[in-house]
């Protein structure tokens, strides 16, 4: 009987993925309206951001070369990657926490697939990515290194992240839609996380005793796949395995969460 | 064909409590010891039992008005029939388009152009963005904005707006329509047009339901009901009978 209604959650939570993918327009286009309507609020919109983002770069990465004792045209790029795709994973799992809940009034009235507004909000947050790549290709061509970009690698980590972190907006926003404290838990250890992540320095920085914060960090990994190739090395090993093994296992705790959670979601809103 | 079949269904809610909300509070609750009272208040605090062994089949043709009071589970069972709540027992069958008209401005940007507003209406109607544009001169035509559809719709006056919502959503008609309450739209003038607008609606879909308070409505547009008491059905059958034992209750 259980082993039926399992069956049965894992059928129907295929036809909610099968659902939301085909019906790519909805969320796309909602995802896209998101950001439209920054710029409808003010002419240039969310390039305030992309402009703010510039400046912090540019006077955290002057200092932080200092402090590090760096050269800036080796600081500058390495702490604007950083800054700028942490930034992302942050946005992505703040937001990520709201997916559902802010999605209440969609979701009583009609019966959307519900990982549509997952892809929503991810689809957004690359939106806004984007619009921060100008920053990156800005620093990266005054620091020399535009045409050392190994695009190939790249977007494999894109597509490898974006994957994992489909998966983890799906596990907060079920979670945080139940518990409604987690977005406050998430916020402020996304805040710890920047610390103890290679954003600002670097793995090598760290004593041999401290290693263990780069090892065993996916972030740390996320953000070594996706840097290293736009500053034209090539990412390690370890972060490949590392990153690979927590899409593995958010891929896992998705499927095993949204067996329970996917019909209940509708009940916690 | 289009159906609804609703087989011995329960809808159980949840009822939060800010103690059971809250992951932290639930982490205290169990560090306290306090198993017993959370195992013995239920996880949740309290249970609402929103439906019980309701059954219902619906086929083409079936224009059905739910009726009873404030918390029968109008709405509940409504939400079970656009899928919406997957029920704690019992099995649904569901088939043809769906449309619940429930919040005519759903999906809707105040910043946005009257325009861009069809067409973001039109995709959370579950059209693509081709049909949805598709809809722009219909819709223009019958709401009567003419050039106000290139302002944002934060200019509009809010009968301007619903004149909008109204004529995006009554330009699709689906298999199966769900309304909670009757929808109306509108100054004196546009209240006719809306009228039969909608009627035409109401007749060329296959299948109605309407949830409402106003005997007038359902009379006039429906030829079977259910009558719901606490989340039961305590009669189907004609319109007459149902309002008849709704006001001898």
């Amino acid at each position: 009987m259980i082993q039926l209604k399992l069956i049965n959650q894992l059928h129907l939570l295929r036809e909610d993925i099968v659902g939301a993918l085909r019906g790519w327009e909805f969320w796309l286009y909602l995802g896209w309206n998101d950001i439209a309507r920054q710029y409808r609020r003010s002419f240039i919109g969310p390039i305030w951001i992309t402009i703010n983002t510039a400046l912090f770069i540019v006077a955290f990465g002057l200092v932080g070369a200092q402090l590090f004792k760096i050269a800036v045209e080796d600081y500058l790029p390495y702490f604007c990657l950083g800054h700028i795709l942490f930034g992302f994973f942050s946005m992505l799992l703040n937001e990520g926490c709201l997916t559902y809940v802010t999605a209440a009034a969609f979701l009583k009235q009609t019966a959307y697939p519900k990982t549509a507004f997952v892809l929503r909000v991810v689809w957004r947050n690359l939106i806004l990515l984007g619009h921060n790549f100008l920053v990156i290709l800005g620093v990266l061509l005054w620091a020399g290194r535009l045409s050392g970009i190994a695009w190939g690698e790249f977007l494999i980590a894109l597509l490898v992240v974006v994957i994992s972190g489909s998966f983890a907006v799906g596990i907060f926003g079920a979670l945080a839609t139940r518990f409604r404290d987690i977005p406050m838990v998430v916020a402020s250890l996304m805040q710890i996380a920047f610390f103890l992540t290679p954003v600002m320095w670097k793995a090598d920085q760290l004593t041999e005793r401290a290693r263990f914060l780069v090892v065993w960090n996916p972030l740390a990994a996320y953000l070594d796949i996706l840097r290293r190739p736009l500053l034209g090395e090539s990412a390690s090993i370890l972060s490949w395995k590392m990153a690979i093994a927590a899409l593995a296992f958010q891929a896992i705790l998705f499927v095993i969460l949204y067996l329970f959670a996917r019909r209940r979601i509708i009940y916690w809103l | 064909m289009a159906y609804v079949k609703l087989n011995d269904i329960s809808v159980d809610f949840p009822v939060f409590t800010s103690r059971s909300r809250g992951l932290v509070n639930m982490l205290f609750m169990y560090t306290k010891h306090e198993q017993k009272k959370v195992e013995k208040a239920g996880m949740f605090g309290y249970i609402v039992h929103a439906l019980k062994n309701v059954t219902v089949e619906l086929k083409a043709g079936d224009r059905v008005g739910l009726i009873g009071r404030n918390g029968a589970g109008k709405t509940t069972l409504l939400r079970v029939m656009s899928g919406v709540y997957e029920p704690s027992e019992g099995s649904v069958h569901l088939d043809g388009r769906m449309s619940s008209l429930t919040d005519i401005m759903l999906g809707m940007d105040i910043d946005a152009s009257g325009y861009e507003n069809i067409v973001l209406r039109g995709i959370v109607l579950g059209l693509t963005r081709r049909q949805a544009k598709a809809l722009m001169p219909e819709v223009a035509a019958f709401s009567e904005l003419g050039q106000y559809l290139d302002l944002p719709v934060s200019t509009y006056s809010s009968g301007m707006m619903l004149r909008l919502a109204f004529a995006v959503s009554t330009a699709v008609i689906p298999d199966i329509l769900l309304m909670d309450e009757m929808i109306g739209a509108g100054d004196a003038h546009f209240v006719s047009k809306a009228q039969a607008r909608l009627n035409k609606m109401i007749e060329d879909v296959s299948i109605l339901v309407i949830a409402s308070h106003n005997e007038e409505i359902i009379k006039r547009f429906c030829n079977k009901a259910i009558l719901l008491d606490e989340g039961v059905i305590r009669h189907a059958g004609s319109v007459d009978e149902c309002l008849e034992l709704n006001q001898a209750s």
